[in-house]
C-alpha cells in the first residue's frame, strides 16, 4: 500500500494510467486529473502498461487511440486482461474505428477536444460503482 | 428465402433502400425498405425482422428518435445505423445506447454484408437462446412440484439415495419422478439436465 | 480598281483575291496599288476606298508616323528592317479596332520601279487562344494549390485538434484549482479560465467545419436545414467580418421546410457569394458594410439571396457574371459563379443575379423542395 493523499471526500485517490504520446496533451490532462484527486501514471506504451496494471488497482485506462507502435486492440487486450476499463481519446480517427473500439470492449471513445466534465463524470461513476457502467 | 432473414431497411432516399435490396437480395436475404420512420411504425404486416438498418437523418420522425423508442421497447432485432452524417460522438452515443454496429455512407458493400450477416446470426442465436428458455420452462411447468425438487436435487449432482434421504420419500419413488422428469423435460442425459437447468436459472 | 497590265489582269487579280492571307501592294511611295479580297475583309475597307492613299493608314501609332520616314531612310541607305523577313505588328481596322497581325514584305523591281508586296496574317485568333491558354494554366495552378490546401487542412487539422485539447485541459485544470481556493486569487482569473475554454470550443468547431468544407468525394444528398448550413458558413467568415465591420445578418421567411442537397456543394455556393460581397464592399470602400441574407419558401421552392451594399453590378458587367472566366476582380479567376451556377443547375434550381438596385448586388439562389422522402 502506498501512501497516498486524501481526496476531499477521504477516499484513496484512484489511480489512473494515461497513455497519451503528445507531450503537451499529456502534462495538461495529468493536470486536470490530479487536480480533481486522482493519482495519473504516464505510461508510454504497452510494456510500461502492463508493468503499471501489474503493481497496482487501476480504475481505469485513458488512452490515445493512435499511439505508434502499439494498436489500440493490444490496449484493450491488456486492460480487459486485468479487467481494468480503456476510454478511449482520438483526434485522427474515423467513426468506424471508434465504433471498432467499443464493440471491443472499449468503455468510451472521446473526440478531441473533448469536455472533460464527461471524462470526469465517467471516472467518478468508475470509482463509486467499481463496475463498467457507461 | 428464409422469412425469419428478413432485414429491414428505413431510409428516406430512394436510390439507396433500392441499392440495398437488391445488394440483400443478391445474398439471399430478403428484405423490406420503408421510406420514414413513421411509415415503419404505421405498417400493417407485423413480420418478423431479423436486423434493421436505419438511416439517422431523415425528415419527421428522425432515426435517432426511432432508434431510442425501439430500444425502450426492447426491441429483439440487432440495429445497425447507415448514415452518411458520420461523426463519432453520434456513432459512439449510438452503440453505447445499444445500437449494434455503425457504418458511414458511402460503405463498402462487403462491409455491410459482413454486419448485416452478423446481426442476423446474433439475432438467431439470441432467439435460439430465448426459445430453449421458453421451451423449457414449458417443460418444467409441466412437472409436478415433487418431480421439480427432485429435478433440482438431480442437477446438484446428488444420487438417488441421498435424494431420497433429503425429500423424505424412497429411493423407489426417487427413480420413478427422475424418469418423468426425463421424459417430460426431453432429456436424453443427465448433463442435458443440467444444462437445461442452467438456461432455466437465466434472467429473464 | 485595277491599274494592271491588260494581258495578265484577269489572271493574277484572280490569283491575288484567292489567297486566303491579305495582300497589300505599294509603290515607294507608300501608296496602294493592290489591295485584294481577305484584305479588304482584315482591315473592312473596299479597294475604292484606299488605292493610292498612303499605307500608313492601315497602321496605329507609333507605326502610323514612322512609316514614310522608313520608306524613305529605305530608299537612301537600302537598310530594311522588314524586306524580306517577317514580323508581328499590329493593323488598324477601319473600325478603329487594332488587332495582332504577322507581316511579311518582299521588294519588287521591274522596268527601275519598285514595288513593297506585304502579306499579312491576322493573329487575333492565335492571340486570344493563347490567352486562354495561359488562363487555363492559371486555373490548373490555382486549383491545384487548393486541391494540395484542402489536403494540407485536413492534417492541419487534426494538428490543431492536440494544442486544442491540451488549452481546454490546462484551463479546466486551472480553473477547478482556482474554484478550490477563491479566497487567494484574483477573481477574474475564474472567468478568463472560462473564457479560454470557450474559446478553444470555437477554434474546434472553427477546425471541424474546415475539415466538412475540404472534404473530397462523391456528392452526397440528405436533408439539411438552410439556416444551418448557413450559420456554418458564416463562422468561416469571422475573421473578415470582424476586421472589415461588416454586418451580415440571416433571416428566416416564415417557416422553412428541409431542403435535399449535397451540403458541401451549397457551402461552396454560399462562400462564393458571401466572399463576393465582402470584397465588392471592400473594392468600393464602402464603410458600412452589410450582407444580407434572406431564406423563404416560394410555392415548391426554397430561395436563398444573399445582397450586399458594394456597389453594385454594372449593366455591361450583368448578362456576363456567370461567364466562366469573366471576372472585374484584378487578381479574380472567374470560375466561382459559373461553378456555382452548374452545381445549382445539377440540383435542380438555379442561381441568378436580381440586380435591380444601383449600389446593391443580389443574387438568388433557388431550390426545389421535391417530394423525395
Amino acid at each position: 500500500m502506498r501512501a497516498t493523499a486524501h481526496t476531499a471526500e477521504g477516499q484513496p485517490p484512484g489511480v489512473l494510467v494515461l497513455i497519451e504520446p503528445d507531450g503537451n496533451v499529456s502534462d495538461a490532462l495529468k493536470k486536470l486529473l490530479q487536480g480533481f484527486g486522482w493519482v495519473v501514471e504516464a505510461s508510454p506504451g504497452r510494456d510500461s502498461l502492463n508493468q503499471l496494471l501489474a503493481k497496482q488497482e487501476v480504475t481505469a485506462v485513458i488512452s490515445e487511440a493512435s499511439v505508434p507502435g502499439c494498436a489500440a486492440a493490444e490496449i484493450l487486450h491488456s486492460c480487459s486482461d486485468q479487467h481494468v476499463p480503456v476510454i478511449f481519446t482520438g483526434h485522427d480517427v474515423s467513426p468506424q474505428a471508434a465504433v471498432d473500439l467499443l464493440q471491443k470492449g472499449a468503455l468510451d471513445f472521446l473526440e478531441k477536444p473533448f469536455s472533460h466534465n464527461r471524462l470526469l463524470d465517467l471516472l467518478n461513476q468508475l470509482k463509486k460503482t467499481g463496475t463498467m457502467t457507461a | 428465402m428464409r422469412k425469419e432473414n428478413r432485414v429491414c431497411i428505413i431510409d428516406d432516399d430512394e436510390a439507396i433502400r433500392e441499392a440495398l435490396n437488391l445488394l440483400l437480395y443478391a445474398a439471399g436475404i430478403s428484405s423490406r425498405a420503408f421510406a420514414s420512420a413513421d411509415q415503419f411504425l404505421g405498417r400493417e404486416e407485423d413480420e418478423e425482422f431479423a436486423c434493421m438498418l436505419l438511416d439517422i437523418r431523415m425528415p419527421g420522425t428522425d432515426g435517432f428518435a426511432l432508434f431510442q423508442k425501439l430500444i425502450r421497447e426492447k426491441a429483439p432485432y440487432p440495429i445497425i445505423f447507415i448514415t452518411g452524417h458520420g461523426d463519432i460522438p453520434l456513432a459512439v452515443g449510438a452503440i453505447k445506447q445499444g445500437a449494434f454496429d455503425f457504418l458511414t455512407k458511402p460503405f463498402q458493400h462487403g462491409e455491410l454484408l459482413a454486419k448485416v450477416k452478423a446481426a442476423v446470426a446474433h439475432y438467431l442465436g439470441e432467439r435460439k437462446t430465448l426459445l430453449d428458455a421458453h421451451e423449457l420452462k414449458h417443460r418444467a411447468g409441466t412437472c409436478t412440484p415433487r418431480e421439480r425438487d427432485v429435478m433440482e436435487l438431480l442437477v446438484e449432482g446428488l444420487p438417488n439415495k441421498k435424494i431420497a434421504e433429503a425429500l423424505n420419500i424412497s429411493p423407489r419413488t426417487v427413480e420413478i419422478h427422475r424418469a418423468h422428469v426425463m421424459e417430460k423435460m426431453a432429456a436424453e442425459s443427465l448433463p442435458d439436465l443440467v444444462r437445461m437447468a442452467a438456461l432455466l436459472r437465466l434472467p429473464k | 480598281m485595277t491599274t494592271a497590265t491588260p494581258e495578265d489582269s484577269g489572271f493574277f487579280e484572280a490569283l491575288l483575291d484567292a489567297a486566303v492571307d491579305a495582300i497589300v501592294i505599294i509603290n515607294q511611295a507608300g501608296k496602294i496599288q493592290r489591295f485584294n479580297r481577305s484584305a479588304q475583309l482584315m482591315f473592312g475597307y473596299s479597294a475604292e476606298e484606299v488605292l493610292q492613299r498612303n499605307v500608313k493608314m492601315l497602321m496605329p501609332e507609333p507605326a502610323h508616323s514612322h512609316h514614310d520616314g522608313y520608306l524613305s531612310r529605305y530608299r537612301q541607305t537600302g537598310q530594311a528592317a522588314i524586306i524580306g523577313k517577317g514580323r508581328d505588328e499590329r493593323g488598324l481596322r477601319k473600325s478603329g479596332e487594332i488587332f495582332p497581325m504577322r507581316l511579311s514584305v518582299g521588294e519588287s523591281r521591274r522596268d527601275g520601279e519598285v514595288h513593297f508586296v506585304g502579306i499579312v496574317h491576322d493573329l487575333s485568333q492565335q492571340h486570344a487562344t493563347e490567352a486562354k491558354l495561359k488562363d487555363l494554366e492559371q486555373q490548373l495552378l490555382h486549383a491545384d494549390r487548393l486541391l494540395i490546401l484542402g489536403e494540407l487542412t485536413a492534417g492541419i487539422a487534426h494538428e490543431i485538434n492536440q494544442p486544442l485539447t491540451a488549452i481546454a485541459a490546462y484551463a479546466d485544470a486551472a480553473r477547478h484549482l482556482v474554484e478550490k481556493t477563491p479566497e487567494t486569487l484574483d477573481p477574474a482569473v475564474h472567468d478568463i479560465c472560462t473564457r479560454i475554454s470557450e474559446q478553444s470550443r470555437r477554434a474546434a468547431a472553427v477546425v471541424s467545419r474546415l475539415r466538412m468544407l475540404v472534404r473530397s468525394g462523391t456528392s452526397k444528398k440528405a436533408h439539411h436545414n438552410m439556416i444551418n448550413i448557413i450559420k456554418n458558413v458564416l463562422l468561416l467568415f469571422d475573421f473578415e467580418v470582424n476586421k472589415m465591420n461588416v454586418d451580415i445578418v440571416t433571416h428566416a421567411v416564415g417557416d422553412l421546410p428541409d431542403v435535399y442537397v449535397d451540403e458541401i456543394q451549397i457551402q461552396q455556393i454560399l462562400v462564393n457569394l458571401v466572399k463576393n460581397g465582402l470584397d465588392a464592399i471592400l473594392e468600393c470602400g464602402q464603410r458600412n458594410g452589410h450582407i444580407d441574407i434572406s431564406v423563404e419558401q416560394a410555392a415548391d421552392e426554397l430561395h436563398v439571396s444573399v445582397q450586399d451594399n458594394g456597389g453594385g453590378v454594372s449593366a455591361q458587367s450583368q448578362p456576363r457574371l456567370f461567364e466562366p472566366f469573366y471576372t472585374s476582380k484584378p487578381k479574380g479567376v472567374g470560375l466561382g459563379l459559373s461553378i456555382c451556377k452548374n452545381i445549382a443547375a445539377a440540383h435542380g434550381g438555379t442561381l441568378v443575379c436580381a440586380c435591380a438596385q444601383p449600389g446593391v448586388t443580389r443574387f438568388v439562389l433557388k431550390l426545389p423542395l421535391s417530394s423525395i422522402g
